[in-house]
């Protein structure tokens, strides 16, 4: 009667002989994906989705800045207008126009190109005459 | 465009563990055919429905997969299974194509479920308490139709090899 033990190595032999015998391979995977290919689409068409949305959005934002510049260049030329037919410039006339243009360059390009139309009465003075003249201490 | 991660995935599942799950395929339908078809079957399915992840034990789950495949196929044709003598099952040591032969006969003189059972743990890697959860049974069952499998395939190919070598002499 053999051992357990003399039965387990025989059984481990048995094994390792056994194991020699390698399982042979079937057919190629075919790797025709059709329903993947199929699930893939919805992505595409989010992805192109969300891609067109940020264009959208960008011209969005971007024609809204551009508006609001052309708002305010209309602003401006509008004031101009009404400071060249109805007063001479002033202080007061200046902060306003300072106050509704883009920038303060574009407030300075203003007010220097605008003409003197009218000419001021003798109890008031030009801003730009009144900075032109004093001096400047560095 | 490549192929996604998960199809790339399976397909390496398929070269790595193809070999095995086709054998076992084939240790519960009789021939090659139709184990290769439920082999197939069982990955193609796996690329469309994506289930794989959810597994945890992704060997085991791909031969519980295998099995369920082809005893959904042939349903009741479970023993008895006829040997197809056409196909090889192995790759043989030394190129015994004869010791082939006569393993794949020793094998399907096996009843199904020690047969199942040693193809489980010798080819396919699997431990006893894997080819448990595989088959439903306790690890101390599996071990045990192991250790009869091993016993039996042994006689029956000691067997063999004495009546070829009685019948050459």
């Amino acid at each position: 009667m053999p051992t357990p033990d003399h039965d387990d190595q025989r059984d481990d032999r048995f094994e390792a002989y056994l194991r020699q015998f390698r399982p042979l391979a079937g057919e190629p995977f075919p790797m025709e994906k059709p329903k993947g290919a199929t699930r893939l689409r919805p992505v595409f068409v989010a992805c192109a989705a969300a891609v067109i949305l940020c264009i959208a959005v960008a011209l969005g934002f971007h024609d809204r800045d551009g508006g609001t510049q052309s708002t305010q260049a209309v602003d401006v030329a509008v004031r101009r207008e009404q400071m060249v037919n109805t007063e001479p410039m002033t202080i007061r006339s200046a902060n306003a126009l300072l106050a509704t243009a883009p920038s303060f360059e574009a407030a300075i390009d203003e007010i220097a190109s605008t003409p003197q139309a009218t000419p001021l009465p003798k109890d008031k003075h030009s801003a730009l005459d009144m900075l032109s003249k004093e001096e400047t201490k560095l | 465009m490549q192929p996604n991660s998960s199809a790339t995935e399976i397909e390496s599942l398929y070269c790595r563990y193809g070999p095995a799950l086709l054998l076992f395929a084939a240790a519960i339908t009789g021939e090659r055919g139709h184990a290769q078809d439920a082999v197939q079957q069982v990955f193609l399915k796996l690329i469309e429905d994506g289930n794989l992840r959810q597994a945890a034990d992704k060997k085991a789950y791909l031969f519980a997969c295998v099995r369920n495949a082809v005893l959904n196929e042939i349903k009741v044709q479970q023993r008895n299974t006829a040997l197809d003598p056409e196909s090889a099952w192995f790759s043989p040591p030394d190129r015994d194509y004869a010791a082939e032969l006569n393993l794949r006969r020793a094998l399907c003189t096996l009843p199904d479920d020690q047969r199942q059972v040693l193809v489980l743990h010798v080819w396919g890697e699997l431990t006893f308490s894997q080819v448990a959860d595989l088959l439903d049974i306790s690890s101390n069952t599996a071990a045990s139709r192991y250790r009869y499998a091993l016993n039996n395939l042994r006689e029956s190919m000691c067997a063999k090899e004495d009546s070829g070598a009685n019948s050459r002499s």
